[in-house]
């Protein structure tokens, strides 16, 4: 009888184009999406060698980290940011890739356009040059990151050499109470494991919990598996999946789309399969407040100065510094992974400055504020 | 990519750990669409103050390290942001060769396509490079690559594992892409494969 597998395995089995005598492989990319900041120099790799994109129609391009946040109408004011979206326009066209501009109402996060669009599904292989494509892990499909290299090898090739990565099981069962959100299941597990704890496997995440999450709070969960340090994240698809992508303009249709469902419930790990590693923190009681999500303990309150772990104790020579210097130009770097963060990039309110009394904070905290 | 077969210079010692891409090459410089000129942004908020003066305490900033070519880091170096511009501005500067108890594995996969040796080492055998590299001018390392030893100033010698293959791609300086493409056939023969059994995927 064959060995149980992992949801891992069978998408990574499924993949294999070559696997080379040193166990190097060969494995089929189905989707890659682009933004700006990673590509120009992938495109720029291919012209010089005269190659072409192997599949453009897998591609899918979006101007992502360089849109200005306030009015865009005018077009980008910074130079740089202009040129780099510029170029991804002409490289688009000139490669013929599918391309959302920043006038397209589908542009968006790169993260966030596949899974609205139906481009991401489950069973897929996705990357993109950006730490944070472990976010479709949520539909059941191995994304990873990868850099401005990889990028140049998919368009060229479709494929990436990869070795398998381990596997990791993390199962959340439990209730969650209250205000408790699944960005804090997640800061939660990584508080457990460590921001380097992942490093080497595909996480994937199971459990009454995550089953119960939204695809949105299951993107929020596989998202922030690289400040575990880990490859991908993996969520078995089922109902709530299926019914987040049918009717999406690029999910399958008709006859299609009962044949992919019928495939897409066969992607759940077999009994009996076996993990390298498992864990089994259960459901946080409560909500997090973190400076860093390798210190995030679930806190009934917010920590005060004096009680937190600063930042500069793990890294005396750059704690301080950092955290006094703030970003120079919001517009780039959105959606990179900070990780693992300094004070005030995540969920924890900024720690306290001489601006900050600028800025009356409420009694209490938005999320148990009334609404209306 | 430049051939990597065996390397002699100063060693840095940079004792941190997680030292994520962004303190690598901060955000802003990401806008550049070229590979070369981020060696003068490296560790930029560490090396520079806010007047964008030198920093004089910065180890790269001190005279004895001025010219490395190795970098001796702390645990999971490389975290963070997937961005390339990280082991590019390394190389840019003239590192070639990063030595860490570990590494974050994008990174880890980009300095392999940019001729950039990462070397993982027992944390006992870091602390001992670490104090070599303490010792400014006279922090030489030499790396043999096809021998897997460094060798350190006094002679003392440590050996380091390494991906085979990945070994070799270095040493030969070696087109990964190139390498792929003389697999088309195969690609194509799954392509069809995959097309009759998921053809939802090829809309």
């Amino acid at each position: 009888m064959a060995k149980p597998r992992t949801l891992f395995d069978k998408i990574w089995d499924s993949h294999l184009v070559h696997v080379q005598d040193d166990g190097t492989c060969v494995l089929y990319i189905d989707r890659h999406l682009v933004h700006e900041v990673t590509s120009p120099q992938a495109f720029e790799g291919l012209r010089t060698t005269g190659r072409a994109v192997r599949r453009p129609e897998a591609t899918l391009a979006v101007a992502d980290h360089n849109v200005p946040t306030t009015d865009r109408s005018g077009g980008i004011e910074d130079e740089e940011s202009r040129i780099q979206v510029d170029t991804l326009e002409s490289n688009c066209a000139e490669f013929s890739i599918p391309y959302f501009s920043m006038a397209d109402d589908r542009q968006g996060i790169v993260h966030i356009i596949g899974p609205e669009q139906g481009f991401t599904q489950p069973g897929m292989t996705i990357v993109c040059g950006d730490s944070h494509t472990s976010t479709h892990g949520a539909f059941g499909a191995l994304a990873f990151g990868i850099g401005t290299s990889e990028v140049e090898h998919v368009l060229a090739t479709q494929t990436l050499l990869q070795k398998p990565a381990k596997n990791m099981r993390i199962t959340v069962d439990g209730e969650l109470a209250f205000g408790v959100t699944a960005k804090d299941v997640i800061l939660a597990i990584i508080g457990t494991i460590g921001t380097a704890g992942g490093t080497g496997h595909v996480i994937e995440y199971a459990g009454d919990v995550i089953r119960g999450l939204s695809m949105e709070g299951r993107m929020t969960v596989c998202n922030m598996s690289i400040e575990a340090g880990a490859r991908a994240g993996l969520i078995a698809p089922d109902e709530t999946t299926f019914a987040y992508l049918q009717g999406r303009p690029m999910a399958p249709k008709g006859a299609d789309w009962e044949r992919a469902v019928a495939y897409w419930r066969e992607l759940v790990s077999e009994e009996g399969a076996v993990y390298d590693r498992e864990r089994s923190p259960g459901a946080p009681a409560r909500r997090t407040w973190c400076r860093s999500p390798a210190a995030c303990p679930i806190r009934p309150t917010r920590p005060t100065r004096a009680g937190a772990r600063p930042w500069s104790a793990r890294s005396p020579i750059w704690g301080s510094r950092r955290a006094r210097r703030s970003p120079r130009l919001p517009s780039t770097g959105s959606s990179s992974a900070p990780a693992p963060m300094p004070a005030s990039r995540i969920c924890a309110p900024p720690p306290p400055s001489p601006t900050a009394a600028r800025w009356p904070r409420p009694s209490a905290p938005w999320w148990c504020r009334a609404r209306g | 990519m430049d051939k990597f077969t065996r390397l002699t210079g100063v060693a840095a010692p940079l004792p941190m750990i997680n030292v994520d891409t962004d303190m690598i090459i901060p955000k802003q410089f990401l806008k550049t669409i070229k590979r070369t000129g981020l060696g003068k942004s490296l560790f930029f908020d560490m090396r520079y103050d806010d007047a964008g003066a030198e920093n004089p305490d910065f180890v790269l900033n001190r005279p004895a390290y001025r010219q490395s070519k190795i970098l001796v880091a702390g645990e999971n170096f490389g975290c963070g942001s997937s961005r390339e511009h990280a082991p590019w501005a390394l190389l840019d500067f003239g590192i070639r060769c990063v030595v860490a108890p570990s590494f974050a594995d994008i990174f880890y996969n980009n300095c392999f396509k940019n001729g950039i040796l990462p070397i993982a080492l027992p944390k006992g055998e870091i602390d001992k490079l670490m104090d070599d590299a303490e010792r400014g001018a006279n922090a030489t390392l030499t790396i043999d690559l096809e021998k897997q030893e460094i060798t350190g100033p006094d002679g003392g010698c440590i050996r380091f594992e390494i991906d085979p293959f990945r070994k070799h791609c270095l040493l030969e300086g070696l087109d990964e892409i190139g390498l792929t493409l003389q697999k088309a056939a195969s690609i194509t023969s799954f392509e069809e494969t995959q097309k009759s059994s998921q053809p939802w995927l090829y809309p």
